[in-house]
């Protein structure tokens, strides 16, 4: 029985209107070029069509007259969709060779007419359009040609042809041949057209003639048709509407076989889809779909052909998945919970029904079988979803006979028991992996590759399925969906077991049997006991497999054969931890860490031995356990561990690389944790040195000044240490410190220095000078190390210590330029001495002891030097004044004075002395052409007159006239020259005598006289007034009483 | 009501599920398992359009035997429910069902003894969740 599950091969392939040509000798090379052009070129401009051939006129199918006999059971016969696209032409175009100037025009007309009458009788009472096509080897007449306007009519006459029914294919030049056929077939398809129009306008009236309500079948039937043939004739709307229109009428038909509605529904519901696709409507094809698989999801079938229903369901999916695909590759675009993927998924889990329904009935089969019942040869049906033994029911001329519907049933259950379904569930998952590969849900596609993991199991590929199985695993271990996992796992067993993959098979077990897998106890207890037994070489109790895969395993097993298992990327029944006892080891402690094992398998374990394996290799020897070890559920083993560090490994980190744990047996199993978590590590350091240093320095450093410094070394240790070296650096960026040696002047930053052995209590000390250049801080590092026997091992001890110095300047220096009337003064004047003071303080603690202060003074200026050398000592809070006098010789701008240098040291060094110098200011000297002095006395009283003598000196080599005028105030009454103009000659001087009476008593200022040199206008009075006294102090009058 | 009830983390890791019908419950773990893809999907491109104080995400993905409905609490916390289509319920009851479960939960958090991320054993949690299966349901509002 041809099962009516899929679709005619008719629907699934484009529909085009089927047009014949006859008439034409393929041998004859011209027909067959004329064939060729109209087959080959199948686009005309109102679409495509379909050519066929028509070699005999009696070639197409009779149409049975009497459309209103009684309606038959059935609805669409199983060959109509083939008879009109493929077999019905919509329009013939007879093809005969004829000239308008044929010699032999009125014969060939007569056997036209002829062919034509053929053809007629053989199409019988089709509505089949006819033309005919003139093959003219002649050119084309160029104007109105009457001879053939007159044997064209006459043509049309005799053939009972229209007249625009007749053509001509010149057929002179080959070149143009292409394009007169696509003009002909752009007529041809229009008629063709015509034609299918013409069919649903005679079905339609056909169809309104029955009104009787158990016409129903016909209804639908005349339906189909019309919809079919509007779809022929590209009429996509109309088409729609009458698919849709069919739908419901099927689903309203009444009838006894349901399953009839349900094909013939599943056909237009493709045309439905496919169609609302085409139009651009994708949620009208998708909401179309739901509702046809509602309205048949639960729809009953002989419960023994359930699977057949199931196989319909899947088919659906598939088809709707396609049409998707195709309108997505067409431009639509997918949601990621609407895609092609889910209908493919949803036909492929139809599938896996399909063949759990059919293990149904499997062991039913095989024993009618063993009872010798026979396959019949089922017929193929009439009608579409017809049941074969409803066969004689229908049409009671079939030759079969009555069959009999319980062997029908047999038959087609035997046939179902031969599908490998794994070859139709395995290319429809491999489907939905790709459209949900590029909708990107990573948790969907791991489910469907699983789903074709177990299908490759069922399929008995199972290298395919366990490699499939391990791709997913690693993901759901991630997200522990334990669940999940277990389910995979337990695939995984299977496939690892039936071909014979120890390794992973030990590896699956381990997880399997841990606390997380939802496995009952004694299915876990199972798995143990077949680890246990892989250890003896026995062969695991399995299901599955067969005896070949039982000698697979022993022969694998035999041998002592090691299977190492990476336990840490597993979630296994065993967790491991390690800590080291501290961070950190000296070189010459024993290391101890601990490795602790927790179990949380059924089963009490034992392991043989345990090794820890470090980064650095040399330890690995060093911590392994030989013992029997016995692991129970939930009850942690720690194990303690010691070893003792290589002395020449100071200052190394060592990390546990990986814990080895071996279950010994014929054949061994080793449990592998690398990378232990969290990390294991520790540092192993020198061994700290007891032999000290100590630094004796006065704080602070002075700059300048070379300080010795003295390192104690004294060994505390309790043997003899050797190889004792000193070694002191200083660290500054900007070189602010040197050291040296002493009784060495090269000044370095580092310096070493070696003493041979040192015994215990001894103590040696080492001295070496330092000078600073500037004021800074720096650090100074002194490291001692030296070598030690102890155990019979030698182990290198360093001390190392920092110090941060700063270095201060030894004493603050402030000089200040003063007139010879202690006045501030900043530029000197060529006629008048001039005071220097230098104050030297301290603002550190040391005392300094200042052997000489000396001055070097630019002979510009006239300096008597003090001969005697000046012993100070400073201290902190004490000022040093030093002064001096000197006298500018001629006027300058910015000169430098000199310098000032002072010879020190600390008063308690031994050291020689330093000298510490630093410039003078640098100033400007003026000249004057005279020089004013007065002369007054210290101090005067209230009304006593004071006498006042000013005195103007020309120093100048010209004579200068001079304008004094004196301005008494209101403190002062006076009597003198109010108002002076002279001349004085050169080094000659003026004396004014004033007689002041002062009003108050205090300390007044005195009257300033206003002074201008008639010879120099641009100097002021106040740049020759600045000598003058300024203030005198004035007591109160005693009055005694008499 | 729902035929399966999951409490997953925000690292998608289940805390607790519990189905109705123990022989598909591998089956329906699967379907709880994928449509985290679309949970994931849903949160990383609606966040804007959609109201962030909606918690609940409508239905997930179609299915031809459930209904997969989501659920998301502030915290990242993901209730996944799944309804047989079957039995058709409105989308107000299934809200009503999401904020139960959130209140279970909260109430379970506010335990100071339990720490959030840890797999649940709490008896009022599991006892509160169970009834809200379809078959307890059922059987609580016909007694």
């Amino acid at each position: 029985m041809k099962v009516d599950v899929g679709l005619p091969d008719e629907l699934l392939s484009p529909l085009y209107p089927n047009i014949g040509l006859a008439g034409l000798n393929l041998k004859n090379p011209l027909h067959s070029s004329i064939w060729d052009a109209f087959s080959t070129n199948m686009h005309s401009d109102n679409g495509p069509g379909r050519y066929m051939l028509v070699k005999d006129y009696n070639m197409f199918p009779k149409r049975n007259e009497g459309t209103n006999k009684p309606p038959p059971a059935g609805i669409l016969q199983r060959g109509w969709f083939n008879k009109h696209l493929n077999l019905i032409p919509a329009a013939v175009i007879l093809f005969y060779e004829l000239d308008w100037n044929d010699s032999h025009w009125a014969e060939k007309q007569l056997d036209c007419g002829l062919q034509l009458n053929y053809l007629r009788s053989g199409l019988g009472n089709r509505a089949t359009k006819l033309a005919v096509v003139l093959i003219q080897k002649n050119s084309l007449p160029a104007g109105e040609d009457a001879l053939a306007v007159e044997r064209a009519t006459s043509l049309c006459n005799a053939c009972e042809l229209m007249s625009n029914s007749l053509f001509v294919l010149p057929v002179l030049h080959a070149d143009h041949l292409v394009g007169y056929v696509i003009r002909l077939q752009n007529v041809f398809i229009d008629q063709a057209v015509m034609y299918y129009l013409n069919e649903t306008k005679r079905i339609k009236n056909n169809k309104d003639t029955l009104n009787r309500p158990n016409y129903q079948l016909l209804q639908a039937r005349h339906l189909i048709k019309v919809s079919f043939f509007h779809e022929i004739r590209k009429d996509i709307p109309t088409a729609l509407k009458h698919y849709n229109m069919t739908y419901s009428q099927l689903l309203e038909t009444k009838v006894s076989n349901k399953h009839q509605i349900k094909i013939l529904c599943g056909f237009i519901n493709f045309k439905i889809c496919q169609l609302s696709f085409r139009t651009g409507a994708p949620l009208d094809a998708i909401a179309q779909f739901d509702r046809h698989i509602k309205q048949f999801k639960e729809h009953t079938e002989p419960p023994e052909l359930q699977f057949q229903h199931r196989q319909w369901l899947s088919h659906q999916f598939q088809f709707f998945g396609d049409l998707f695909n195709d309108a997505i590759s067409a431009g639509l675009t997918a949601l990621q919970t609407k895609h092609p993927g889910f209908y493919y998924l949803q036909a492929a889990q139809y599938t896996i029904q399909r063949r759990q329904l059919s293990d149904l009935f499997k062991s039913e089969v095989a024993a009618l079988v063993a009872e010798g019942k026979q396959v019949i040869q089922l017929p193929v049906t009439k009608y579409f979803g017809q049941f074969p033994w409803e066969l004689e029911h229908y049409n009671g001329a079939m030759t079969n006979g009555n069959l009999d519907a319980d062997d029908c049933l047999f038959t087609i259950q035997q046939l179902e028991l031969d599908i490998d379904y794994s070859r139709i569930i395995i290319p429809l998952l491999n489907k939905a992996v790709g459209q949900f590969k590029q909708y990107k849900p990573t948790r969907m596609k791991r489910h469907l590759m699983l789903e074709m993991g177990n299908e490759y199991y069922l399929a008995g590929d199972y290298e395919k399925a366990f490699s499939i199985a391990m791709c997913v695993l690693g993901e759901y271990r991630r997200e522990r969906w334990w669940s999940l996992l277990t389910s995979v796992l337990d695939l995984c067993l299977k496939c690892a077991y039936l071909v014979g993959n120890v390794l992973d098979y030990v590896a699956i077990c381990c997880e399997l049997i841990g606390i997380n897998m939802l496995k009952h106890v004694d299915d876990k207890a199972d798995l143990q006991n077949n680890l246990l037994g892989i250890l003896e070489g026995k062969v695991p109790d399995m299901r599955e497999g067969d005896e070949s895969t039982r000698q697979l395993w022993s022969k694998t097993l035999a041998g002592r054969q090691e299977y190492v298992v990476e336990m840490t990327k597993l979630s296994s029944f065993l967790s491991c931890s390690a800590s080291f006892a501290t961070n950190s080891f000296q070189v010459d402690e024993m290391i101890h860490f601990k490795v602790q094992f927790i179990s949380t398998a059924v089963l009490p374990m034992s392991f043989s031995k345990v090794v820890v394996c470090f980064d650095n290799k040399k330890y690995d020897e060093l911590a392994i356990r030989e013992e029997v070890i016995e692991l129970s559920a939930d009850a942690p083993v720690t194990l303690s561990f010691e070893m003792e560090p290589f002395s020449n490994d100071a200052a190394c980190v060592l990390k546990i690389f990986s814990i080895k744990l071996y279950i010994a047996g014929e054949n061994s199993i080793v449990l592998q944790f690398g990378d232990v978590f969290p990390v294991a590590k520790c540092k192993i350091v020198p061994r700290v040195a007891r032999a000290t240093t100590s630094l004796a320095f006065k704080s602070p450093v002075l700059v300048g000044e070379f300080q010795q410094l003295t390192v104690n070394l004294s060994n505390n240790e309790d043997c003899r240490i050797s190889n004792v070296m000193f070694c002191v650096q200083v660290k500054s960026a900007t070189y602010a410190a040197e050291i040296c040696k002493p009784n060495n002047n090269s000044f370095e930053n580092k310096l070493d220095f070696r003493l041979d052995c040192l015994d215990p209590q001894e103590s040696s000390d080492t001295s070496f000078i330092i000078r600073c250049n500037s004021e800074a801080k720096f650090d100074l590092s002194y490291v001692l190390s030296y070598s030690i026997a102890l155990n019979n091992k030698t182990y290198l001890c360093e001390s190392r210590n920092d110090l941060v110095l700063s270095s201060v300047a030894p004493f603050h220096s402030s000089i200040s330029l003063m007139s010879s009337r202690c006045d501030p003064m900043e530029t000197l004047l060529t006629c008048d001495r001039c005071l220097i003071f230098n104050e030297l303080s301290a603002s550190h603690d040391s005392c300094i002891e200042i052997k000489d202060i000396k001055y070097d003074i630019n002979p510009e200026f006239i300096f008597d030097e003090a001969p005697n050398e000046k012993q100070f000592s400073l201290t902190k809070h004490n000022v040093l004044t030093d002064c001096i006098t000197i006298q500018p010789k001629s006027p300058s701008k910015n000169t430098n004075i000199g310098s000032v240098s002072v010879t020190w040291r600390r008063n308690d060094s031994v050291q020689t002395f330093t000298t510490t110098s630093w410039p003078l200011p640098i100033v400007s000297v003026n000249s004057l052409p005279v020089f004013l002095t007065n002369t007054l006395p210290s101090f005067g009283t209230l009304f006593d007159p004071i006498s006042i003598r000013l005195c103007v000196v020309n120093i100048s080599n010209y004579v200068q006239e001079i304008d004094i005028v004196a301005e008494p105030g209101d403190l002062f009454m006076f009597a003198g020259h109010k108002h002076l103009r002279c001349k004085i000659l050169p080094n000659d001087k003026v004396y004014l005598q004033y007689q002041l009476v002062p009003l108050k008593s205090g300390l007044l200022s005195m009257p300033q006289p206003v002074i201008k040199l008639l010879r120099h206008p641009d100097i002021e009075t106040s740049a020759l007034t600045n000598k003058l006294t300024k203030s005198i102090y004035v007591k109160p009058k005693v009055f005694v009483a008499k | 009501m729902a035929v399966c009830i999951a409490i997953l983390t925000k690292d998608n890791c289940p805390l607790y599920l519990t189905c109705e019908n123990t022989e598909d419950s591998l089956k329906m773990h699967f379907l709880v398992h994928t449509s985290i893809d679309v949970i994931e999907e849903k949160l990383n491109s609606t966040k804007a359009a959609n109201d962030p104080r909606d918690l609940y995400l409508g239905q997930l993905y179609p299915n031809e035997d459930y209904r997969i409905f989501g659920y998301v609490t502030n915290t990242k916390i993901k209730f996944v429910v799944l309804e047989s289509v079957n039995h058709p319920i409105k989308d107000g009851d299934i809200r009503q069902l999401f904020s139960r479960i959130h209140s279970a939960y909260i109430s379970l958090v506010c335990n100071p003894f339990y720490m959030p991320g840890d797999p649940i054993s709490s008896v009022p949690f599991k006892k509160t969740i169970s009834g809200l299966l379809r078959s307890n349901y059922m059987s609580a509002r016909i007694s």
